[in-house]
């Protein structure tokens, strides 16, 4: 600045080819430049590319849990306007959409059938039974045969018959699924047999689960009644991919499928009955990556469909379970993914300044012959730059070779389909961020080296580019900005940008505060040793070496700790994570939920599930209520229109009937976040909501609700506001009330089983039925196996990049702990002149590394177990930090800047005086 | 803590005119783009305890390269060098370091300070690698720096001294811990007459007393002159030996 400014700059192309001389005379160490920057954009790229893959083949077993991409659901049929929407949407060849609907309904198996269900095996074949039953069954066979003609539906509706009712049982009750041909978008449902398709649609036909058939003693060939119609059972349902979202987990009976077409006819659509009307969309985009398209239709049908009783639900947010891991482990993928961006981005900048302050001799020479600041300046931009593309190149190879890598070992572990495709995206971006990142965090650097005056520079007055604190406080500020940016797009939220931001600044400035003090202490301490041992002589100099190459010692330090900081926290939370979800528990999780007990059959129950070797089960009374008032005031619909969407929004999930519970005690899956839950004899009438619940309805603690049970009012205060850990399959309820409030209440129990291994359930459920046939079971085996390959898919992925990011940033730190090599060259070759003895100078070393261990090691403690809280919290897990993971961040700060530095000096420990002189040069 | 009963102290105590270095037929190249480059071609010279010898020549022409061939900072590459009949190639680097610990001050041409000390801490070095303690190691530092007059720069770091304070700190760090042989690359080239007289006197003083052996490379034939011994190097090999008046006994 000060400088005089050329009035004619050198020309350009001389600049470059000097830039370009001083590059290749120093290739090695900008190869090690380039590779730092490479090393962290081709992580940031095979990370996010593996992210995008996993993320699609876990929306792909998320969309199979939800057999669509969106569903609406709604209490009555869409309203003309959206199924003219939906219509153009169809003929435009975004989507595709099927049309469903579910029921509670009674039905009757038929007489024979409860003669002997025990004595009745669930097989097929060959039944001395099966030849006995058509007679019996003949009259509604008899009717629905025409059906099995290719005859219209018209034809069929003609038919009045109905079927007799004397030749069938009690009805029980059951949920009704009445699905189009097109069902299921996504995932399979499996039968036995498996041709599910043939003989069902077009016909009088019906599909049960499993469990119900071997309950009640039915097989496939059997009549059942379903209204006014007869039946053919036509499969049984083995496994269903949209169980648990698809209405049937909150309706709690077991399920049984027809043909949409026959639904009307069975008489039960009537008015007051609970249809609930879906519609499923799948996204013609082969792909199915166009997951914005999927959102911006989501949110128009939400916009759209302002009426209450409806929602729309996208597949991301279908399953609590799924929709919880989704959300923590991308919290930790964008961790990874922005360590990886800092370690290079350290790696680069700590080296690249080693190297330009060794390059201020070459500058003082430069500028005496004649080029100006701006060709400085200029020149060594340019050799960033270069530096910059080489990183882009490097960073895009690595990225690639890191994907193949990558996806194939994650396909391996987690049977998962990815495929992957080099898209001009990553090109740019690797090629941008390597630019960006060489030149802007050298930018000040630069610009201070082409303001120094040459003889600033030759007198060796300046031993040291000095930065000044406008040009740091701008680079920093940039540096956080741009930082900000990059996280607010991985994660996509300012929110959670933001905090990564905030959290990783914060570290950065912690380990910078400790490192400082460290050095000073060391300073105190050299001054203090002054005695003639060789002890002392090693010691004082150790520590002299230390701290009198401030600048040095503070950019290794920095990035030592920062790197070793953010790789430590990294394991940490990986192994939180991996501790919370251990995938091992799964094979004690209950796996069978039992409906519809009654109190004085507990005792049974137990008897039976500890017969098989189950856990002790938990009973929970479950109260079917209706909710009427909020703070006193009725919830009326017509009250709502023209209210906000919110209103509306609320008011869609307040006019539901729900399921409510009465307890003493939490179970092991529920925390209390605010509020407190009651006492165990409390005879208050209270109510504790869960959060998201809570949330959406807008209540809070103080509230007061009624609900209306058989006509019968009950209301309470609401005092307190719990989490639920879905992934524990307990029964758990949204609604949670005081024994007070509801112990009088019509009531069934509810119950979740752990019985494993799961060939028992068959056995175990016969035994169950044989004594308690009102009991309906639900088989979870599907759902937790899938959530089982869900988490284990995203622990390996985990795993890997976590050693990953260890490894790569291991070498980063290596190489730039070897930076700073010509002064300590040129030191041994003094002292080794002075008559040092070999011995004496390597101890001198090690007493500076082992210190520099020494404060990594400790500053990394403190500073990763605080980041690591603090992040824990936002992925909602519980933070945790064993001894052994202690012992390994001490050993591996310790041992890393000691065994790094042994290995960097060794040649020149052994090598002559002249020739680490000539070598400092 | 090293012992120095290794070293042949009967030779030197009984007679002055046994070398105190031998060099025989020294040969030293270097590798230069692949071919050897002789730059020392048969160098034969007796250093005899207490003298002081100026080394002149051309630039180029190998100075340096003999001095830290004799100092023990570099290899030859044929020829031997004994040191009180010992041949010093057998050593190893160790061997080598404590002789120059012990018994060797070195002024490098271009000062080599450890740039990251102080004057005084560059002049207490030699000492405190001999075991002295640190307060001790200072008071002669200062000692040293007051002699040459730069004691109130004692604290500044080598950056901040001009070439000729520089210059004297190398000086002050040879000769902090008396030792037997000094040598010294162009000692004086940085310094005005004045104060170049004074540094020479004081080197001469030392060689006096406490019968030093100076040995120094330089260009300054007024310097030369004043030595007891004169010795041009011209391509590689020494031309003649002249010999001041005042050492005309010494010859062999
Ligand atoms: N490591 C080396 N590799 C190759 N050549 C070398 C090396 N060191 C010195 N030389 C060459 O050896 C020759 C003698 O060098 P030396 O430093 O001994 O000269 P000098 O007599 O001290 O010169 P000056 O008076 O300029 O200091 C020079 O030509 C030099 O280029
Ligand atoms: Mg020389």
């Amino acid at each position: 600045m000060t400088a005089p400014q050329r009035p004619t700059s050198q020309d350009a192309q001389g600049i470059t080819k000097l830039a370009w001389r001083i590059f290749w005379r120093y290739r090695g160490r900008m190869l090690f430049f380039a590779t730092a920057i490479a090393v962290g954009v081709g992580f940031l790229i095979a990370l996010g590319n593996l992210l995008d893959s996993i993320n699609g083949s876990i929306a792909r077993q998320a969309r199979t849990l939800m057999a669509a991409d969106i569903s609406i659901s709604s209490g009555q049929p869409l309203p003309p306007k959206t199924q003219t929407w939906i219509k153009d949407l169809e003929k435009k060849g975004e989507f595709h959409s099927s049309k469903m609907l579910i029921f509670p309904s009674m039905l009757a198996p038929p007489k024979q059938a409860l003669l002997s269900p025990s004595s009745r095996p669930s097989s097929v074949s060959s039944q001395p039974s099966a030849s006995s039953k058509p007679s019996i069954a003949s009259k509604p066979s008899a009717s629905s045969r025409p059906s099995t003609h290719p005859s219209s539906l018209a034809a069929r509706a003609k038919d009045p018959k109905s079927p007799s009712f004397e030749n069938f049982r009690t009805p029980i009750l059951v949920n009704i699924k009445a699905v189009q041909p097109t069902y299921p978008f996504y995932g399979a449902l499996e039968t036995t047999p498996k041709a599910w398709r043939k003989g069902f649609f077009g016909h009088h036909a019906c599909m049960l689960d499993r469990s119900l058939a071997e309950q009640q003693g039915l097989r496939v060939g059997d009549t059942v009644r379903l209204g006014v119609l007869a039946l053919k059972i036509t499969a049984l349902i083995e496994a269903e991919p949209d169980q648990l979202t698809g209405g049937g987990f909150g309706a709690l009976a077991p399920r049984v499928m027809i043909p949409f077409d026959i639904a009307r006819k069975t008489g039960l659509l009537g008015f007051g009955s609970r249809v609930s009307y879906r519609t499923l969309l799948k996204t013609m985009d082969p792909q199915r990556t166009d997951l914005r398209r999927i959102a911006d239709v989501k949110k128009t049908l939400r916009a759209q469909l302002q009426i209450p009783n409806i929602r729309v639900t996208a597949y991301t947010e279908a399953q609590p379970t799924i929709r919880d891991i989704l959300q923590r482990v991308a919290i930790f993928f964008i961790f990874v993914s922005l360590v990886a961006l800092l370690l290079g981005a350290i790696g680069m900048a700590a080296s690249v300044t080693t190297f330009l302050n060794e390059q201020m001799e070459t500058v003082g020479i430069l500028r005496c012959m004649g080029l100006g600041p701006r060709d400085i300046s200029a020149l060594y931009t340019r050799l960033c730059v270069g530096i910059g593309i080489l990183g882009g190149l490097f960073g895009l190879t690595l990225g690639i070779a890191l994907s193949a890598a990558g996806l194939s070992l994650v396909q391996n572990l987690m049977n998962l389909q990815l495929a992957w495709s080099l898209h001009w995206v990553y090109i740019l971006e690797s090629f941008g961020l390597a630019i960006l990142l060489t030149w802007g965090l050298n930018a000040a650097t630069v610009r201070s080296l082409a303001a120094l005056s040459p003889q600033e520079i030759l007198s060796g007055r300046q031993s040291q580019i000095p930065l000044s604190r406008r040009a740091l406080f701008w680079t920093g500020l940039a540096l956080f900005v741009g930082f900000f940016l990059y996280a607010a797009r991985a994660a996509l939220s300012l929110w959670v940008g933001g905090f990564f931001t905030l959290t990783l600044s914060g570290m950065i400035l912690l380990c910078l505060l400790f490192i400082l003090l460290a050095l000073g202490a060391c300073a105190w301490i050299a001054q203090r040793i002054q005695s003639s041992s060789p002890l002392a002589f090693v010691l004082r100099h150790g520590l002299r070496q230390l701290v009198r190459q401030r600048a040095r010692s503070l950019t290794y330090l920095l990035a030592l700790t920062i790197g070793v900081t953010l790789i430590s926290t990294l394991q940490i939370l990986q192994q939180s994570f991996e501790a919370e979800v251990q995938i091992t528990r799964y094979n004690k999780m209950p796996n069978l939920f039992l409906i519809d007990v009654q109190r004085e059959q507990v005792e049974g129950i137990k008897q039976i599930i500890r017969d098989f070797g189950g856990t002790p089960p938990t009973f929970n009374p479950l109260v079917r209520a209706r909710l009427t008032h909020i703070n006193g005031k009725k919830i009326q619909r017509k009250a709502l229109r023209g209210a906000s969407l919110e209103a509306r929004m609320r008011a869609n999930a307040i006019r539901r009937e729900y399921n409510l519970t009465y307890k003493r005690t939490l179970n092991e899956s529920e925390t209390v976040v605010s509020g407190r839950f009651w006492k165990a004899g409390s005879t208050k009438m209270e109510i504790s909501l869960e959060q998201r619940w809570a949330q959406r309805l807008g209540l809070a603690i103080g509230d007061t609700m009624r609900f209306d049970i058989v006509g019968q009012p009950v209301e309470g205060t609401i005092t307190s506001i719990r989490t639920i850990n879905w992934r524990s399959f307990l029964p758990n309820f949204f609604v949670v009330m005081t024994p007070t409030a509801l112990q009088d209440a019509p009531q069934q129990l509810i119950t979740s089983v752990a019985l494993h291994p799961p060939s028992k359930i068959a056995t175990f459920q016969r035994a169950l039925v044989r004594r308690y046939p009102n009991v309906s079971v639900i088989d979870l085996g599907r759902v937790i196996d899938l959530v089982r390959g869900v988490l284990g898919a995203f622990l390996a992925a985990m795993r890997v990049l976590a050693w990953v990011c260890l490894a790569i940033g291991l070498f980063i730190l290596a190489g730039t702990l070897g930076m700073g090599q010509r002064e300590r060259r040129e030191k041994v070759a003094l002292m080794r002149a002075l008559g040092c003895q070999y011995r004496t100078l390597v101890a001198i070393d090690v007493v500076e590394f082992v210190t520099i261990g020494l404060i990594t090691s400790v500053v990394v403690m403190v500073v990763s177990w605080g980041t690591g809280a603090v992040i824990a919290q936002q992925m909602q897990i519980a933070f945790q930090i064993t001894a052994a993971q202690l012992l390994q961040i001490l050993l591996t700060a310790l041992l890393l800047p000691f065994g790094v530095g042994m290995l960097v000096n060794a040649q020149t420990y052994r090598a002559g005086v002249q020739e680490n002189l000539r070598r400092s040069e | 803590m090293q012992t120095t009963t290794a070293q042949p102290t009967a030779p030197t105590a009984t007679s002055t005119k046994e070398a105190l270095m031998e060099v025989i037929d020294l040969h030293k190249s270097y590798l230069s783009g692949g071919r050897p480059l002789e730059i020392l071609k048969g160098v034969s010279l007796h250093i005899y305890r207490g003298e002081s010898i100026a080394l002149t020549g051309a630039s180029g022409s190998g100075k340096s390269t003999l001095l830290s061939l004799l100092a023990g900072l570099d290899r030859v590459t044929q020829g031997q060098i004994l040191l009180r009949g010992d041949a010093m190639q057998a050593w190893d680097e160790d061997r080598l370091a404590r002789w120059r610990r012990e018994e060797v001050g070195f002024v490098f041409q271009d000062f080599r300070l450890v740039k990251s000390f102080t004057a005084l801490e560059n002049v207490s070095l030699p000492l405190e690698i001999l075991g002295w303690d640190g307060q001790k190691a200072r008071q002669r530092a200062e000692e040293l720096l007051e002699h040459l007059s730069i004691l109130p720069r004692a604290h500044h770091f080598p950056h901040q001294l001009s070439g000729g304070e520089q210059q004297r700190v190398a000086i002050a760090r040879a000769y902090a811990h008396r030792p037997l042989l000094i040598f010294a690359d162009e000692p004086t080239g940085n310094l005005d007459p004045e104060t170049s007289q004074q540094v020479l006197d004081s080197l001469l003083n030392i060689n006096d007393e406490e019968q030093t052996t100076l040995i120094m490379v330089t260009h300054d034939m007024s310097v030369a002159q004043r030595m007891k011994r004169h010795i041009p190097l011209r391509a590689g090999r020494l031309e003649e030996d002249i010999r001041s008046a005042k050492d005309e006994g010494a010859k062999a």
